[in-house]
């Protein structure tokens, strides 16, 4: 079953070798994009916990680190969506399975759908700010 | 035409359950509207500090005490420059991510092998751009992290 799809899919594919590089280095460079992510992530908990430590006590910056909670939180996600794209397309491409291909292909449409989603839920937020910026200054004004 | 379709979703290694076509399609459109908001990000950002650069430089000066007034006039022109940068690397940037969606969906529309290539190419090159821009970014927070530890 499993040669079967390989055979019948990926045959011409194969054939195509401009395209199939051109998917390898796109998971390649997707990949390097995604471990970046992650190591600066990693440095930017490291940041957050050693400004915990620093300021200890005194309740400072406390909604700071939310925000950088949450900016973590996006980007694990993001960086491991990312990551698993691309190596499910270079695997996909590599051995000739179809699958794993299109685990890949659709997890990079799931990395773009967030990303999409977290920039609508940002622009909410802008929105909203600026008007209530604009309701709190019509009320201070009058 | 049917046959014709078919043939061509073979040559590129596409199922014709479409599983690989619609998984294209879906991220073509995110990535559009991606680039797009990108876009209306940085043309704002420009807008902005154009008409707003004399505020925005006073509020930024009071809390660097380090400029001074015959200074002034050069910093606001170089904050100003530096600004307009951004925003053009960011246009220039995000203009791949936006050939990218718009060569897939014409590539998935015209079954066209050539021009799904340049849109696969387009991704890549986005996926370099900020991968290097992430790299210097990375770079310059250890180089800020080491100066303040030692």
């Amino acid at each position: 079953m499993e040669n079967e799809s390989q055979s019948s899919i990926f045959n011409d594919f194969a054939i195509d070798e401009d395209l199939k590089n051109n998917f390898n280095d796109l998971a390649k460079w997707a990949k390097v994009n995604a471990i970046v992510g992650f190591v600066s992530v990693g440095f930017s908990l490291l940041t957050m916990v050693a400004s915990l430590i620093l300021t200890f006590g005194y309740n400072y910056g406390s909604s700071n680190s939310l925000t950088n909670v949450l900016s973590i939180a996006i980007s694990l996600l993001l960086n491991a969506i990312l990551f698993k794209a691309a190596k499910s397309i270079n695997e996909g491409t590599a051995t000739n399975n179809q699958l794993q291909f299109n685990t890949g292909l659709s997890n990079l449409a799931k990395y773009f759908r967030v990303l999409g989603i977290i920039i609508i839920i940002v622009l909410i937020v802008c929105v909203l700010a600026l008007l209530i910026g604009i309701v709190v200054g019509l009320n201070r004004s009058f | 035409m049917a046959n014709y379709k078919e043939d061509l979703l073979t040559t590129f290694g596409i199922e014709t359950d479409g599983e690989v076509q619609q998984s294209l399609q879906e991220g073509a459109k995110w990535a559009k509207f991606i680039a797009i908001c990108m876009f209306v990000c940085a043309a704002m950002l420009v807008i902005v500090v154009s008409i707003g650069g004399p505020l925005l430089f006073r509020v930024f000066s009071q809390f660097n005490s380090g400029i001074t007034a015959l200074g002034a006039i050069s910093s606001q022109t170089f904050l100003l420059m530096a600004i307009i940068v951004v925003g053009l690397g960011i246009v220039v940037i995000y203009y791949f991510l936006y050939a990218f969606a718009t060569k897939i969906k014409a590539a998935l529309l015209s079954q066209d092998k050539a021009v799904l290539n340049l849109g696969i190419k387009n991704l890549k090159i986005f996926f370099i751009i900020t991968s290097i821009i992430s790299i210097i970014g990375l770079l310059g927070s250890v180089t800020t992290i080491f100066n303040f530890l030692l």
